[in-house]
């Protein structure tokens, strides 16, 4: 990380457990992440890995009987010297969490039919957001809100604001969410696989939108999906997730360039790629373990081609910084053994 | 009978399945979606067809019709039986239907939806061999064993249920039903699109597995331009209802001759940050499948599009060899592939 940078929000050993019947499930277990003021954090993983939940923390919304711990520091801008504020110490129901859900952290999730109400119409539902956050009169809210829906690149916003969300195509309905997250000017917006929903020419039209409008607001983005290819398309920085834990974090040049942790090595062989010669594809044996009741140790374990027994699973790893702002959570990686050159 | 049709094992010809819509109190029918017009194209033995479109296209309707899960509205479908001969199977009763599906099967896309959660891995699996009246007793359960053991999953677990099994475990389960009747030719319906990348990768690896030693042929379906690319000897590219190219998998990403083609080859995100493509970006959404633009169907969205696109429907027309193009100035345009082949 360089000085430059500035941080605006921090994540420091970050807990999400959900306590169940059957015991605790960790879907976040102890994770540091930063994000920086006007960049992209990507953050990639399979499913389970507690990506979405995450960002959850972050906004306050996990659903009972989530526990959250640890530490997140938002940072306001234009006040130097001041320590931010705990999101965690918040009460997520309180007054405050609600001002900046929506209006300083706001969220693009990924199916919009279901994130909208099928029963008000898209402009009714952008000027509530607006109403809530940015200003009290109606008129103005929805002069914003067309403003904001012809920002998207919605043809006829005016028409658009009076039609409901199942009257818009899919790609429609994905701007119009963003229409709204973007409407009350977020510092930060966390969209949780906002394409995944989409097709590949409209998914590269609202990849282009949220680039765009990423570089005129100097809004912060993290950036939630599964796709390594959209993480090389969007993201300045990357975090790799398994199983609640962050095993890598570093630059996007470095993360598919010199990837050191095996499972970023072996997710990046096991993508077929267009442009790569067919040959088998590297998979990874097993499936990712459930997260409850875990052995001790590194959890990429048991699927690990270099895992060393009595090493890996004997104690929790650390992250370790290996270079400047590359993290890795590995054994092997500390001491600069068995790492192999990722084939590309 | 030509060429083509003497060395493939399916050979589909002007095939269409027209959606009647229907309005009013009468239920009159008003206009048709026409989910899949007028397509042909044949498959090898031992070869896999990748058909790629985005959602919409008539890609999974192609597949059913030819299945005749859903029946085609026109067309014919010449699949070779197992004495060797092609047979329409559009004109066949259903006891010669029931008999030549055990030479075709299919493959879903979801694992969670396409197995019954009552029955256990041994009904599901075996269930097509007790269908066709193939296998009974203990012969039926060492052939539903020795299937599990093919698709890699352990035998022990017979008596359990879907729900106790992973994503890729299920999908697994869903392909050895596939097999069961040892059939030659099977539609996968984005047959990994379900799955997680490290676990796709396994299943990819497996359907390749199977066809070199079980001498399959694949129709294989699927929206992700990657795993096709991976997977196939040929790809044929649909767009609102009608195959726009056709080429070997190789000839089709290294140089396409459909502005389509084009497009969707660069919209794909590369997972390589320097290879920051300058994409072209298509403007508005897929054509609606009801009320289609005149001319070609891809007009409205081409950046090439000139008057004869809009007035004239292009042919499909031979621009190399086996390359074939639905585009008005196919072999004339300079369009970029998806980059060099080895990197």
């Amino acid at each position: 990380m360089s000085e430059e940078d500035e941080i605006i929000l921090a994540m420091k050993d970050v807990k999400v457990h959900f306590h169940l019947d059957e015991g605790v499930l960790k879907a976040v277990d102890g994770i540091d992440l930063w994000i920086k003021r006007g960049k992209t954090l990507g953050i990639v993983g399979e499913s389970g890995c507690g990506k979405s939940v995450t960002s959850q923390a972050l906004l306050r919304i996990v659903p009972k009987p989530g526990e959250v711990m640890g530490e997140i520091k938002l940072y306001r801008k234009g006040k130097d010297g001041d320590e931010g504020i705990d999101l965690i110490k918040l009460d997520p129901r309180g007054k405050e969490i609600r001002d900046i859900r929506g209006g300083e952290i706001a969220m693009i999730f990924q199916e919009p039919m279901k994130a909208f109400s099928p029963v008000h119409t898209i402009g009714n539902q952008i000027i509530e957001a607006i109403l809530l956050h940015a200003t009290d009169d109606k008129e103005e809210a929805y002069r914003l809100g067309v403003d904001i829906l012809k920002k998207v690149g919605m043809s006829n916003p005016e028409q658009r604001m009076d039609e409901y969300p199942h009257q818009l195509s899919g790609g429609m309905r994905q701007r119009a969410m963003i229409a709204m997250a973007l409407s009350c000017n977020p510092s930060i917006l966390i969209a949780d696989e906002p394409t995944t929903a989409l097709d590949v020419t409209v998914q590269a039209q609202v990849l282009q939108l949220i680039n765009d409008l990423k570089a005129k607001n100097d809004t912060s983005v993290i950036f939630i999906t599964h796709d390594l290819g959209v993480i090389a398309e969007m993201s300045d920085d990357v975090a790799v997730m398994y199983l609640g834990k962050v095993v890598e974090y570093t630059d996007v040049d470095t993360l598919f360039h010199g990837p050191k942790h095996p499972y970023t090595q072996a997710l990046l062989n096991s993508i077929p790629a267009i442009g790569r010669e067919m040959k088998r594809l590297e998979s990874i044996e097993g499936t990712v373990p459930f997260p409850m009741n875990l052995p001790k140790g590194c959890g990429f374990y048991s699927r690990c081609k270099h895992a060393m027994e009595g090493a890996c699973n004997s104690a929790d790893i650390p992250l370790i910084e290996v270079a400047k702002g590359h993290f890795v959570r590995c054994l092997l990686v500390e001491s600069e053994q068995g790492t192999t050159e990722v084939k590309v | 009978m030509n060429a083509v049709q003497e060395e493939s094992i399916l050979d589909v010809q002007s095939i269409k399945k027209y959606f009647p819509i229907k309005k009013g109190f009468l239920q009159k029918t008003i206009g048709y979606v026409k989910a899949v017009d007028d397509v042909k194209f044949h498959i090898r033995p031992g070869e896999t067809f990748g058909l790629v479109g985005e959602s919409g296209c008539g890609k999974t309707t192609l597949g059913r019709c030819i299945l005749r899960a859903i029946e085609p509205s026109s067309g014919s479908v010449l699949f070779r039986d197992r004495q060797g001969n092609l047979r329409d199977v559009l004109k066949m009763d259903t006891k010669d239907l029931r008999a030549i599906r055990r030479d075709m099967q299919l493959i879903f896309q979801d694992p969670y939806s396409s197995l019954n959660p009552r029955m256990t891995v041994l009904s599901i699996i075996a269930e097509p061999l007790v269908c066709h009246g193939l296998l009974s007793g203990d012969q039926l359960k060492d052939r539903v064993k020795e299937l599990m053991e093919l698709v890699g999953l352990n035998s022990r677990h017979l008596e359990r249920y879907p729900h106790a099994f992973s994503g890729g475990q299920r999908q697994r389960i869903g392909i050895a039903r596939a097999l069961a009747t040892e059939p030659k030719f099977i539609v996968c319906d984005e047959a990994v699109s379900a799955l997680d990348v490290s676990v796709q990768a396994q299943i990819i690896n497996l359907l390749q597995d199977l066809q070199e030693r079980l001498d399959l042929s694949y129709l294989f379906i699927s929206h992700d331009l990657g795993v096709i690319q991976h997977i196939s000897n040929r790809v044929g590219v649909m767009y609102v209802g009608q195959m726009v190219e056709t080429a070997s998998s190789k000839d089709l990403f290294a140089s396409p001759k459909h502005p389509y083609t084009e497009a969707l080859l660069s919209a794909k995100p590369i997972p390589d940050p320097r290879r920051k493509s300058n994409r072209i970006i298509l403007s508005g959404d897929v054509a609606n499948p009801a009320n289609p633009p005149t001319g070609c169907y891809f007009h409205p969205r081409c950046p090439y599009a000139a008057d004869v696109c809009r007035k004239d429907a292009p042919v499909m027309k031979q621009v190399g060899d086996g390359h074939y193009a639905a585009c008005h100035f196919a072999g004339e345009l300079k369009l970029r592939g998806a980059g060099s082949l080895s990197c």
